[in-house]
């Protein structure tokens, strides 16, 4: 049978009853628990686990297929409606969309939203189609070097979309960076800045951090907020056009490919995954835009791009998991777990000997991806109402969420208590005009740069490693330094903003 | 000057200093990395404090290279609205709160109790809805971390020094 025949033969097996139970099953789960704030699709896919020991293959595939795409839209309804990311990919969407709320536009953006996530996800999975027999060579070119490049690029978008003072952004940067430092070293295994704290010895997680700089400050600024309805006078919770939504990457479709392009090539690199995507490809709109005016104030492209992008990373992180068993996000580590676990080996055996289950999940992730849309665009109307709550009920019951989804993570209780560590000082920086982007994403990427940098520094000590005779790392730094250098030319040529401070 | 954004860049300040420093006690190897982070961004700090302090022009507003375009996020609407200190305090006092009954009572009873007196005394829900949330999210509690979970939740001080 041939390759395009196993993928057909693998897409009836999925629409077959009962199987397609399975991935609608986790479809509906994934999408029930990303509404709610810091209980994301890890999360659940970790308390899936241990229910499903005793499944076949087929059935673990396609649910968890489901659940690796499932999630993604619901995360960027929050992130729209309440300015509460369901997960870190989705804070770029909140950059515009929930400004578009704001603006009486909730049901474009989330319509918006809903079309960007199943179109890049189609063509997220495509490319992941195509590319799956011809792309190992690439993926096997990568190492430390190269790894150490693509983070440090992904490190100067950070002043893309960072706000306000650069300076401030920078700063963050280094003290995000910094915090993901704390634990053991990783070469001498001394530890660094644990204080004599077991909890602080295996590090600062970014879940909690994450909760806490966005849930738990969102939830403080509710709650200092003399402001009693998010419906009162910021934002319709009826208005809004679904159809102008729905068009809207149609009209923007050259962005939509290119972010769509930036989803899947950052989903196929290990350990970068979809919050660099999301926000590499915000950073793309803006930077390819002529009129950069009306970003960060609802422009529906500041929508589209990101969307598209954190889909179409879906299908570009599969491929080195299927391909090379190297996750590259925290669902496919968790769904890499759950393959070894029955027995399905990744990389030769997963081309050959089991190619319909591998085209089995990736049609589950592909049908997910959609009806994650659909279900979402026709609950659009009730989700919109939503934002019509009133904060002084919403931020007591984000932060019980942020309590349960801090201690339902690993099950320690002082995940919470640093989720509202950082939540106050997360409410503080914001009050005072410092960015907590450009803290969160050196706070990711931290420990990608400083294994990969310990890494190359020891094998050119050893005379392993020369960056002359690695062209990929190469180019990707020669990317750095022309990122560096247009932001340089066009923040000298922009006109200067007050700060927001 | 600018008082409280100076205090906020001095605590900044005061937060990377003491990494600095606590670095500087670190073998060779354990220190290379952070260092390399932590001086560039003590003095980028050490300027936006001298900036917030008015020793240095430029202070909320950047020029130059340091200066960029960028989006603005957040609740802006809410964040706009007055905002008055006795308010902020409740709201870091009601998280706080959350944290001190945690550790007295324990989750499984802290958060379903803390979520339904915030709810009938702060936002004016009536006792029965509250009382339903508080339900709702003990069964959650109990039905998905410990049961389902397995996760281990430490009894409250409180009830462990009386013996419950």
């Amino acid at each position: 049978v041939s390759y395009l025949g196993t993928a057909g033969e693998a897409l009836l097996l999925a629409l077959s009853w009962p199987h397609v139970v399975y991935p609608v099953v986790g479809t509906l789960l994934a999408m029930v628990t990303s509404f709610l704030p810091g209980i994301g699709g890890i999360t659940l896919m970790a308390l899936l686990l241990p229910l499903t020991l005793s499944w076949e293959p087929l059935p673990i595939v396609l649910l968890y297929g489901a659940l690796v795409g499932g999630a993604t839209f619901m995360g960027s309804v929050t992130a729209i409606l309440f300015n509460v990311p369901g997960g870190a990919p989705s804070a770029a969407t909140l950059l515009d969309g929930h400004p578009m709320a704001q603006q009486g536009k909730a049901r474009t953006a989330l319509a918006c939203a809903a079309a960007a996530s199943a179109i890049g996800s189609t063509i997220g999975v495509v490319l992941l189609v195509a590319l799956l027999p011809v792309v190992r060579p690439l993926v096997l070119a990568f190492g430390p070097l190269e790894f150490l490049m693509l983070a440090l690029w992904g490190l100067t978008t950070i002043i893309v979309v960072s706000r306000g003072s650069a300076l401030k952004g920078a700063a963050m940067a280094g003290l995000g960076f910094a915090l993901a430092l704390v634990g053991l070293d990783p070469v001498a295994a001394q530890p660094r800045w644990t204080f004599g704290s077991d909890y602080l010895a295996d590090g600062l997680k970014p879940i909690p951090v994450l909760l806490g700089l966005f849930a738990v400050a969102e939830a403080l600024t509710l709650l200092a907020s003399s402001r009693v309805g998010l419906g009162g006078s910021g934002i319709s919770a009826r208005a809004g056009s679904i159809r102008e939504g729905i068009l809207a990457p149609l009209r923007h479709r050259g962005l939509l490919l290119r972010s769509s392009l930036i989803g899947t090539l950052i989903g196929i690199i290990p350990g970068v995954g979809g919050t660099v995507a999301s926000f590499v490809a915000y950073g793309h709109a803006v930077q390819s835009s002529r009129d950069r005016s009306r970003f960060g104030k609802g422009d529906i492209r500041g929508v589209v791009a990101p969307e598209a992008a954190h889909d179409a990373k879906d299908g570009g992180s599969l491929l080195p998991v299927l391909a090379f068993g190297l996750p590259g996000s925290e669902g496919t580590v968790l769904l890499l777990a759950v393959l070894t676990i029955h027995g399905i080996v990744p990389g030769r055996p997963m081309l050959e000997a089991h190619l319909p289950l591998t085209f089995a999940l990736i049609w589950a992730l592909f049908l997910s991806n959609w009806l994650t849309s659909i279900v979402g665009l026709a609950m659009t109307g009730g989700l919109a109402r939503l934002s019509g709550l009133r904060t002084d009920i919403m931020a007591p019951v984000i932060l019980a969420l942020v309590a349960l989804g801090a201690v339902a993570y690993r099950g320690q209780q002082m995940d919470l208590l640093v989720a509202l560590a950082f939540g106050v000082a997360g409410y503080v920086l914001r009050r005072f005009g410092w960015p907590r982007i450009p803290f969160i994403i050196a706070f990711v990427l931290a420990s990608m740069v400083e294994d990969n940098l310990l890494l190359s520094l020891r094998l050119a000590e050893i005379g392993r490693l020369s960056p002359w005779d690695r062209p990929l790392a190469l180019g990707l730094a020669a990317l750095v330094a022309l990122t560096v250098a247009w932001m340089v030319y066009e923040k000298r040529r922009a006109t200067l903003p007050e700060d927001p401070a | 000057v600018r008082p409280a954004a100076a205090l906020v860049s001095g605590a900044l300040c005061a937060l990377c200093g003491g990494l600095l420093l606590a670095a500087l006690q670190l073998g060779p190897a354990a220190r290379r990395v952070p260092l390399v982070i932590l001086v560039p961004t003590m003095l980028l700090l050490l300027l936006q404090l001298l900036r917030d302090l008015g020793l240095l022009a430029g202070a909320g507003r950047p020029r130059g290279w340091l200066a960029f375009p960028s989006p603005p996020h957040g609740l802006e609407a809410v964040a706009a609205a007055p905002r008055e200190p006795a308010r902020e305090l409740i709201a870091v006092g009601l998280v706080a709160a959350v944290v001190l009954s945690v550790d007295l009572l324990g989750l499984p009873v802290a958060l379903p109790l803390w979520l339904c007196l915030v709810l009938v005394v702060r936002a004016r829900v009536r006792l029965a809805v509250a009382a339903l949330t508080a339900a709702l999210t003990f069964i959650a509690i109990e039905m998905g971390l410990v049961r389902t979970l397995g996760t281990l939740l430490p009894p409250g001080r409180l009830l462990d020094w009386l013996g419950l």
